[in-house]
C-alpha cells in the first residue's frame, strides 16, 4: 500500500465524517417525522395456541377504528417472554402494556415501574361484583391502595378424567359429593399394574400436587397475601402435605412428575392427553388444549368434576390465579394505552374474545356466555368450572418473592417428599429456607 | 494483530532500545501504516470493546451490587461473594460441573477418537458416516433435549419400553436424582461425539504415513503403533480437544434447562444454570453476576494449568 500524504488523510478524514453526520442527520430527521405521526404502542404478552391470532384479530379492529394508532406485538412463551420483558426492563426498552401473572407485581411497584391505574378504572365506572371475587384481589398497592393492574382471567383446579377408563373398570363417576377419602379409594381401584410396573395410573396431579392438596384442606403456604411468614412448619400444612405425599408413596396412585415440569411434555397435565391416566387434578387453563380440535384429545371420552373437597367440611377449596395486564409508567401514551387495555381487557367485548380464549375470563358474564359456548359446553358438566370459579377458589398468595423463587424452592424441596423423605422434617426446613428469602427481599425492597 | 507485533518490533528498533543509544523515531511510512492496519481493525474492535469487554467490566461490577434489572444497582462491597461462601445451593451445582466435566469429557473424547479412527479410511461410502455423525451436532440442542426428554420419561419412554422388553431394570431417569446427570451426560455426549470426531480426524490425517510404515517395519504391533505413534502424533489435537470441551463443559445450561430445571432436588442444578436462575428468575442479577465471575476464575485456572502442564505430553512436529 503506497503512504498517503497528510493532505490525503485528512480529505478523506473529512469527507468519512462528513458522510456519517449527514446520515446521521437524515436518520434524526426520519425519526422526528415518524414521531409527528401515528401513536405508536407496543403490547408484550405470553402466549400459546391461538392466542396470537386472537389478539391480532382484536387489535386489527381496534385499529382500523382508531388510523392513527400502531400497534406491535411482542409474543413468546412465558419463561421466554419473563425473560425478555426482564432484559427490556434493564434496558428500559420495556413495551407499554403487558400481560403478567401478579407475582411479579410487588417488585415492579417497589421499582415505580407501573402506572396508577386507579383514575382510569373508577373512570370505566367498574363494577366488581360483576367480576369473579378473587380477580382484582393483590392488584392494588401502596398506602392508597390504587389499582396497577387489570385480570383478563382467572382459573381453578378440577378433577379431569378419563370416563373410558371409568366405565372399563366400572367405577362410579365423580360428582360433588367425593372427598379426599374417595378419591384414594378411586385412584388405587383405577391404578393397574403389570409386575412392578404401572400401566395404567388412577391419578395424577399436575401443578403444584402440594398446593392444591393444602388448599383441598384449608390450609395456605404463606400467612396472607402481602404474606410475611411462611406456614410450612405448622402441623396442620404438614398433615396436607403428608395427604399428597401419600399419593406417591403409600398408594402409589401417582406418578412423580420432573420438577417444574408445569405444562412440559412429560407433566401430567400432557400426561393425560396420552390416555393412560384415569384422573388428574389440574388446571382449568388446559380446557382449551384438551378441547382443541385439531391438537386436542379425541381418542378417548373425558370430562371434568368438582376437586374433591376436605371430608371435614364437605366443601371443595381450589386455588387459581389471574392473568392481569399492567401498564408500564415509562409509556408516552398513557391515555392511549389505557383505551386499548380496557378494549382487550376491561370491556365485554374483550373479555368475550380475549378472555375466553386465553383461560376463563375474569368478568362472571362472559365466562357464562362466551367461554361456556365456545368451550364448556363440550363438556358433559359445563357448569364446573363457573360454580368453582364463583363459590370455591381462592387467590394464589403474593408477595416480595415471586413465584420462580418461593415455588420453585417448594417443588425442589418437595420433590424428596414425593420420594419417601419424612414429610415433618423438609417442611420445616423449607419454611426456615423460605423466611429467609423473604428476609433477603424485604432487606432490598422493604415492606 | 500485525500491526501491533510490528508496532512491537518497531519500538525496539526505534525509540531508545539500549541506554546511551540515539532516540530514533518511527519512519513515516511505518506509521501511517499502522494506523491503516488499526483503521481495519477498529471495527472488530469496537464489536470487541462494545459486545464482550463491555459487559464483562459491566458484569465485574454488578458483582459487587444487589441489583434486580428493575431499579438502580447499590454497591454492597464483597457480600455477594461472602454469601456465596455459605450458599449450599452454589457447591451443589459448583460439584454438578465437576461431576459433569470428570465424565463427559473422557468419555466424548475416548469415544470420538475410536469413531475417528475407524472413520479415518478410504471406503466407498465413508462420507455418509462420519456426516450421520455430524447430524446431531448441528442439530438444535433444545430440540434434541426435548426428544431425550420424551425417549427418558420413566412412564411412557422408549428407553425404558426396549429395557423393559430385553426384561431389563428400569429406572427413573430424569425423575431420579441419581440418574438425571448421568441421563445429561449420556445425551451431551452423543451429541457432541460428531464435533470431536472431525477434529480427531483431521489429526490423524495429519500423522505421516512413513512413520507407521516405519513402525510395522520395526515389528510393532496395532496397540504399539496406537501408543508410541498415534497419541503422540495426534496430542497437538488432543490438547486443543480437551481445553474446548473443558471450557465447554463448564458452561452446560441447555440441557439442564430443558429437560429437568435443575432438579430433581438439585441433582443437575449446573453453575450456569444457577447463574441464569439467579439471575432471570429471582432477579438477583448481583449475585448472579458474581456466580458467573467465580466460575470465569475457575475456568481460568483450569485452561491455565493445562497450559502449563501441556509441555509435558503434546509434541509439536
Amino acid at each position: 500500500m503506497s503512504a498517503l500524504s497528510r493532505r490525503e488523510f485528512i480529505k478523506i478524514s473529512g469527507y468519512t465524517t462528513s458522510a456519517l453526520l449527514a446520515s446521521r442527520l437524515i436518520t434524526a430527521c426520519g425519526k422526528a417525522a415518524e414521531e409527528a405521526g401515528p401513536i405508536h404502542l407496543v403490547l408484550g404478552s405470553y402466549v400459546f395456541g391461538n392466542v396470537p391470532d386472537v389478539y391480532k384479530k382484536i387489535v386489527g379492529d381496534y385499529t382500523a377504528k382508531n388510523p392513527n394508532l400502531t400497534i406491535d406485538f411482542e409474543f413468546a412463551d412465558y419463561s421466554g417472554f419473563m425473560d425478555k420483558l426482564t432484559t427490556e426492563i434493564a434496558a428500559g426498552t420495556q413495551p407499554d402494556i403487558a400481560m403478567l401473572i401478579p407475582d411479579s407485581l410487588p417488585k415492579y411497584f417497589a421499582q415505580g415501574l407501573l402506572l396508577d391505574l386507579e383514575d382510569f378504572v373508577k373512570a370505566a365506572n367498574v363494577d366488581k361484583t360483576q367480576w369473579y371475587a378473587h380477580a382484582w384481589e393483590g392488584l392494588q398497592f401502596g398506602a392508597d391502595q390504587h389499582t396497577y393492574a387489570v385480570p383478563l382471567t382467572f382459573d381453578a383446579d378440577v378433577l379431569w378424567y378419563n370416563k373410558g377408563l371409568f366405565d372399563k373398570a366400572g367405577a362410579k363417576l365423580p360428582d360433588e359429593t367425593w372427598t379426599y377419602d374417595t378419591l384414594v379409594e378411586a385412584a388405587q381401584a383405577l391404578t393397574v399394574k403389570e409386575g412392578d410396573n404401572v400401566t395404567q395410573w388412577g391419578l395424577g396431579i399436575g401443578w403444584e400436587p402440594w398446593y392444591q392438596l393444602m388448599e383441598m384442606f384449608g390450609v395456605y403456604p404463606w400467612d396472607g397475601q402481602n404474606f410475611q411468614k411462611s406456614q410450612f412448619d405448622k402441623p396442620e400444612v404438614i398433615d396436607a402435605i403428608q395427604k399428597a405425599a401419600d399419593f406417591y408413596v403409600k398408594y402409589g396412585t401417582t406418578p412423580v412428575q420432573p420438577p417444574n415440569s408445569g405444562l412440559a411434555v412429560n407433566g401430567a397435565d400432557v400426561q393425560f392427553m396420552a390416555g393412560n391416566m384415569a384422573m388428574m387434578l389440574g388446571g382449568t387453563w388446559m380446557t382449551q388444549t384438551y378441547l382443541d380440535p385439531t391438537s386436542g384429545i379425541k381418542d378417548f371420552e373425558f370430562d371434568n368434576a368438582f376437586s374433591p373437597a376436605n371430608p371435614a367440611t364437605g366443601t371443595p377449596l381450589t386455588v387459581g390465579q389471574p392473568n392481569v395486564f399492567i401498564i408500564f409508567k415509562k409509556t408516552e401514551y398513557p391515555e392511549e394505552s389505557w383505551k386499548l387495555v380496557n378494549e382487550l381487557v376491561v370491556s365485554e367485548t374483550g373479555q368475550n374474545a380475549l378472555g375466553s380464549n386465553v383461560e376463563i375470563p375474569a368478568l362472571k358474564s362472559a365466562a357464562e356466555g362466551t367461554y361456556k359456548k365456545d368451550w364448556l359446553d363440550k363438556l358433559g358438566h359445563p357448569d364446573v368450572q363457573l360454580v368453582t370459579m364463583d363459590k370455591y377458589t381462592d387467590n394464589v398468595q403474593f408477595g416480595l418473592l415471586d413465584e420462580n423463587t418461593w415455588m420453585v424452592e417448594v417443588d425442589n424441596q418437595l420433590d424428596a417428599v414425593w420420594k419417601g423423605a419424612d414429610v415433618a422434617a423438609t417442611c420445616t426446613a423449607l419454611a426456615q429456607k423460605l423466611d429467609g428469602l423473604l428476609g433477603e427481599a424485604k432487606t432490598k425492597y422493604g415492606g | 494483530m500485525a500491526g501491533l507485533a510490528e508496532l512491537g518490533r518497531a519500538k525496539l528498533r526505534w525509540g531508545r532500545p539500549r541506554r546511551g543509544m540515539p532516540f530514533r523515531r518511527m519512519p513515516r511510512h511505518l506509521v501511517i501504516e499502522n494506523l491503516w492496519a488499526f483503521g481495519f481493525l477498529a471495527l472488530s474492535l469496537i464489536g470487541l470493546v462494545i459486545l464482550t469487554l463491555g459487559p464483562i467490566l459491566v458484569s465485574f461490577y454488578l458483582s459487587f451490587t444487589d441489583w434486580d434489572a428493575l431499579g438502580a444497582p447499590n454497591l454492597v462491597g464483597l457480600r455477594n461473594f461472602i454469601a456465596l461462601a455459605h450458599d449450599k445451593t452454589f457447591f451443589r451445582a459448583l460439584w454438578n460441573t465437576i461431576y459433569y466435566t470428570l465424565v463427559s469429557v473422557p468419555a466424548g473424547m475416548i469415544i470420538s477418537l475410536a469413531l475417528a479412527m475407524a472413520l479415518n479410511r478410504s471406503l466407498r461410502g465413508i462420507g455418509l458416516f462420519r456426516t450421520l455423525f455430524m447430524i446431531p451436532v448441528i442439530s438444535s440442542t433444545v430440540a434434541t433435549a426435548l426428544l431425550w426428554g420424551l425417549m427418558l420419561d420413566p412412564y411412557i419412554g422408549l428407553v425404558n419400553y426396549l429395557l423393559q422388553l430385553a426384561h431389563l431394570p428400569t429406572s427413573g431417569w430424569l425423575t431420579d436424582t441419581r440418574m438425571a446427570m448421568p441421563a445429561i451426560i449420556l445425551m451431551s455426549v452423543w451429541k457432541g461425539l460428531g464435533y470431536n470426531m472431525v477434529l480427531f480426524l483431521a489429526g490423524l490425517q495429519g500423522i505421516p504415513q512413513e512413520l507407521r510404515e516405519a513402525a510395522r517395519i520395526d515389528g510393532a504391533n496395532v496397540w504399539n503403533e496406537f501408543v508410541h505413534i498415534t497419541l503422540p502424533m495426534l496430542s497437538p489435537t488432543t490438547f486443543f480437544v480437551l481445553v474446548i470441551s473443558i471450557i465447554s463443559s463448564f458452561q452446560v445450561f441447555d440441557q439442564t434447562w430443558v429437560l429437568t430445571k435443575g432438579g430433581p432436588q438439585e441433582s443437575t442444578i449446573t453453575l450456569v444454570y444457577y447463574v441464569y436462575q439467579t439471575g432471570f428468575q429471582q432477579l438477583r442479577m448481583g449475585y448472579a453476576s458474581a456466580i458467573a465471575y467465580v466460575l470465569f476464575f475457575i475456568t481460568l485456572i483450569v485452561v491455565m494449568l493445562q497450559w502449563v502442564t501441556q509441555r509435558r505430553w503434546v509434541f509439536y512436529q
